[in-house]
C-alpha cells in the first residue's frame, strides 16, 4: 500500500514487469488477479470509461520518452488533461504556474519540436499536475536524460514530493533509489520491498541523501 | 481574480491545430473532397438546370400536343429544345380537322421559317409566324411588351436575341420592328422570332428582290399545330386520335420531350454520373488507406490521450472533428470553385450550346439544396472512409502501444 505523500521508488531490470506494474496502477491494463484500489475504489469495479475519468481526476503521468504532442505548445501540452477532466474548474493561470514551477515558464509557446530533452520532461511533469493529482506516476522518467538533467528532474519530483505529492516510479537505476522514501524491487513479476532505508533529510531539507546501510 | 489570463485549450482548437500542424495531409485530404464535392455539385448543378429549363419551356408552351407532319417530329422537339432553325409543313387544312377531335379545346397554327442570319446575330435563327388571333402561346411570355396585338412587321423575339423593344431586325431583306420580348426559357424559343402569317408571306414574296436567297412558303401550307385539350382528357389519348383522324402527322408531348432531353442528355448525364460515382468509389478507399495510414502514424499520440485520461469516445470524437473539418473545408472549396467555372461558362452560353440541352441556371433554392447536397455527401464520404480505422486505433491497448515506441 502507498499512503498519501510518499515517494515510493520500484527498481528493477528491465523485463521484471515494473512498467507492467505501473500500467496496472494506472488502469491502463487490467489486471488477471487482486484488487487496485485508488483512495478506496476498486478499479476492478469500473469500466473502461469511469477508468479514465478516474485516471484524468486522480492520476498523473510521465512516460519515459515525455509523450508531447508534437501539433501544440508546450503550454497547451499541459492543459490538454484539463480537456477531460470532469472536475469542470476553472483553471485559471495553472499551467503557466506549473511551467514556472518546474522551470520553464519563459518557454510556455514553444512547441516540442524546439525543446530539449529535460525541457520537455518538465513540461510532462507540469501536464502531470495539472489536474491536481492524488498519485503522481512516473515510468522511468530520466531514462533518456543525461547525468546532469537527470538530477534536476529528480530533485524536481523530491520538490513534489516535499510539497506533498505522492509519487510512484520506476526505474532501472538503483543510485536513484536515494530520492524515495520506500524502495521496492521487481524481478520476475515479484514485487518485494527493499530492506535499505534512505535519509529522510533530502525531504526535508532538499539536498542530495546519503544512503544508510541496507541489509 | 477575474483579470488574470486564463489558460485553456480548447477541443476545437486541438482539431485545428493538428490540422494546420500536418500541413500537407490536410491539404491533400481538402484537395480530394473539393473534387469530390466539385464533381458531384457540378453534376447536380447541370442536370438541375436542364430540368427547370425543360419544365419551365413546356409549362410556357402553353400547349398540351405539338403537332407536325409525319418524319419531322425531331426537327419539331429541336425547335423546342436548341432553336435549330428547320423549315418543314403540312396542309393548313389540318388546323381544321385537328380543331374538330374530341378533347381539343384549342387550335394554332404556325409556319416555321429557317433564316439565312440576321443582321443582329451571328447564326441563323428561327422564325415562327403565329396567327395572333388564335395564338395562346407566346403572348404569356412576352417580358416587355407594349401590350399591343402585334401589328404590321412587328417580331417578338427570344432572350438569346439581344436587342431592345423598339430595335430593327432585317430577315430576308424585310425590315421588322421589336415588338416584344419572350422571357428566357433555356429553350429553343430564346433563339427564335414570332410574325405574323401575312407578315412572313410578304417577306417570302419581296425576298426573290431584297433577299440572297429566295424564301418559298408554299400556299395552303403551315408547319405546325399547336394544341390546348379539356383538362380532364389524357394528352395521350387526344393525341393518338389525332394522329389517326389527320394522316400524315406526328404529335409532340411535353413527356415525349422529356424523353428526348434525356436521351440527349443521357451521354452527357452518364459521362457526369459515371464520373461522380468513380469519384466517390475511388475516393473512399483512397481517403480510408489516408485514414488508417494516419491512425497508425498517430497510435502513440492516441495511447498517450488514452494514458492522460481521455475516454475512447473523445478520442473519436477528436479524429472524426478532424476528418470532418477537412470535408467541410474541401468540399465548400469545391462548390465555390465549381460554380465559378460553371458561372463563367454559362456566361458565355457554352454549356447549352456545346451540350445542346435546354439549361437556365437554378434557382438560388435549388443551388442551395445541390450545394448543400454535395456537401453532406463528401462530409458523410469523410466519416465512412475514417470512422474504421479510427474505431480501431481505439480498440487498441494503450500502454502496449506507448511501451512499443520506447524500446
Amino acid at each position: 500500500m502507498v499512503s498519501e505523500g510518499e515517494f515510493v521508488i520500484i527498481l528493477g531490470r528491465s523485463g521484471s514487469g515494473k512498467s507492467t506494474l505501473l500500467g496496472m496502477l494506472a488502469g491502463l491494463i487490467r489486471p488477471s488477479g487482486g484488487t487496485i484500489r485508488i483512495r478506496g475504489r476498486d478499479m476492478g469495479e469500473l469500466d473502461d470509461t469511469a477508468i479514465a475519468a478516474l485516471r484524468a481526476q486522480e492520476i498523473g503521468f510521465v512516460f519515459q520518452f515525455s509523450g508531447l504532442i508534437p501539433t501544440v505548445t508546450a503550454l497547451e501540452n499541459v492543459m490538454i488533461p484539463t480537456l477531460f477532466c470532469t472536475n469542470g474548474s476553472d483553471t485559471g493561470s495553472r499551467g503557466t504556474d506549473l511551467l514556472e514551477k518546474v522551470g520553464i515558464g519563459a518557454r510556455a509557446g514553444a512547441y516540442p519540436r524546439t525543446l530539449s530533452s529535460g525541457e520537455m520532461k518538465r513540461v510532462a511533469i507540469a501536464r502531470a499536475l495539472i489536474n491536481v493529482p492524488s498519485l503522481v506516476i512516473a515510468d522511468e522518467p530520466t531514462g533518456d536524460l543525461d547525468v546532469d538533467t537527470e538530477r534536476e528532474i529528480m530533485e524536481l519530483l523530491a520538490q513534489l514530493n516535499r510539497d506533498g505529492k505522492t509519487i510512484v516510479m520506476v526505474t532501472h537505476n538503483p543510485e536513484l533509489a536515494r530520492y524515495a522514501s520506500r524502495v521496492f524491487v521487481m524481478d520476475r513479476g515479484t514485487i518485494r520491498e527493499h530492506s535499505a532505508h534512505y535519509s529522510c533529510s533530502c525531504r526535508e531539507t532538499g539536498t542530495a541523501p546519503e544512503p544508510k546501510d541496507s541489509t | 481574480m477575474p483579470n488574470q489570463p486564463q489558460d485553456r485549450i480548447r477541443f476545437h482548437g486541438l482539431v485545428g491545430k493538428n490540422l494546420m500542424n500536418r500541413p500537407a495531409r490536410s491539404f491533400a485530404t481538402i484537395f480530394t473532397f473539393a473534387v469530390i464535392a466539385a464533381t458531384i455539385f457540378s453534376s447536380q448543378y447541370l442536370m438541375g438546370g436542364a430540368r427547370q429549363s425543360l419544365d419551365a419551356g413546356i409549362s410556357r408552351m402553353g400547349a398540351d400536343i405539338l403537332v407536325v407532319p409525319e418524319g419531322y417530329t425531331a426537327e419539331g422537339e429541336n425547335i423546342l429544345l436548341t432553336g435549330q432553325p428547320t423549315s418543314f409543313f403540312f396542309p393548313a387544312s389540318n388546323l381544321e380537322k385537328i380543331s374538330r377531335i374530341s378533347g381539343v379545346v384549342k387550335a394554332s397554327p404556325q409556319i416555321y421559317i429557317a433564316t439565312l442570319f440576321a443582321s443582329c446575330c451571328a447564326a441563323p435563327v428561327q422564325m415562327i409566324a403565329i396567327d395572333p388571333s388564335q395564338d395562346f402561346t407566346i403572348s404569356t411570355w412576352l417580358k416587355q411588351s407594349n401590350g399591343e396585338p402585334l401589328g404590321k412587321d412587328e417580331i417578338i423575339i427570344g432572350s438569346a436575341i439581344i436587342q431592345n423593344v423598339g430595335n430593327d431586325l432585317m430577315f430576308y431583306g424585310h425590315n421588322f420592328h421589336v415588338a416584344g420580348i419572350i422571357e428566357r426559357t433555356g429553350m429553343g424559343i430564346d433563339n427564335s422570332v414570332f410574325t405574323r402569317f401575312e407578315d412572313a408571306y410578304v417577306m417570302a414574296d419581296e425576298s426573290g428582290q431584297k433577299a440572297v436567297k429566295k424564301l418559298t412558303i408554299p400556299a395552303g401550307m403551315i408547319s405546325a399545330v399547336l394544341v390546348r385539350i379539356d383538362p380532364s382528357e389524357s394528352p395521350e389519348t387526344v393525341a393518338a386520335a389525332i394522329q389517326e383522324e389527320v394522316p400524315g402527322t406526328k404529335t409532340i408531348l411535353p413527356q415525349g420531350l422529356l424523353h428526348t432531353v434525356s436521351s440527349q442528355l443521357g451521354a452527357v448525364t452518364r459521362l457526369l454520373h459515371g464520373s461522380t460515382i468513380a469519384v466517390i468509389v475511388v475516393s473512399i478507399p483512397l481517403l480510408a488507406a489516408v485514414s488508417a495510414m494516419v491512425a497508425h502514424e498517430r497510435r502513440r499520440e492516441v495511447s498517450i490521450l488514452m494514458a492522460l485520461g481521455a475516454p475512447r469516445s473523445f478520442i473519436v470524437r477528436l479524429m472524426l472533428a478532424e476528418s470532418f473539418s477537412l470535408a467541410i473545408i474541401g468540399g465548400l472549396s469545391g462548390i465555390a470553385i465549381s460554380s465559378g467555372i460553371l458561372f463563367l461558362f454559362l456566361f458565355l452560353d457554352l454549356i447549352a450550346f456545346n451540350l445542346k440541352i435546354p439549361f437556365i441556371v437554378p434557382s438560388p433554392l435549388s443551388l442551395l439544396v445541390e450545394g448543400t447536397g454535395a456537401l453532406l455527401l463528401a462530409v458523410g464520404i469523410g466519416g465512412i472512409s475514417s470512422l474504421y480505422p479510427v474505431l480501431l486505433i481505439t480498440r487498441s491497448e494503450p500502454y502496449e502501444t506507448i511501451r512499443s515506441g520506447e524500446s
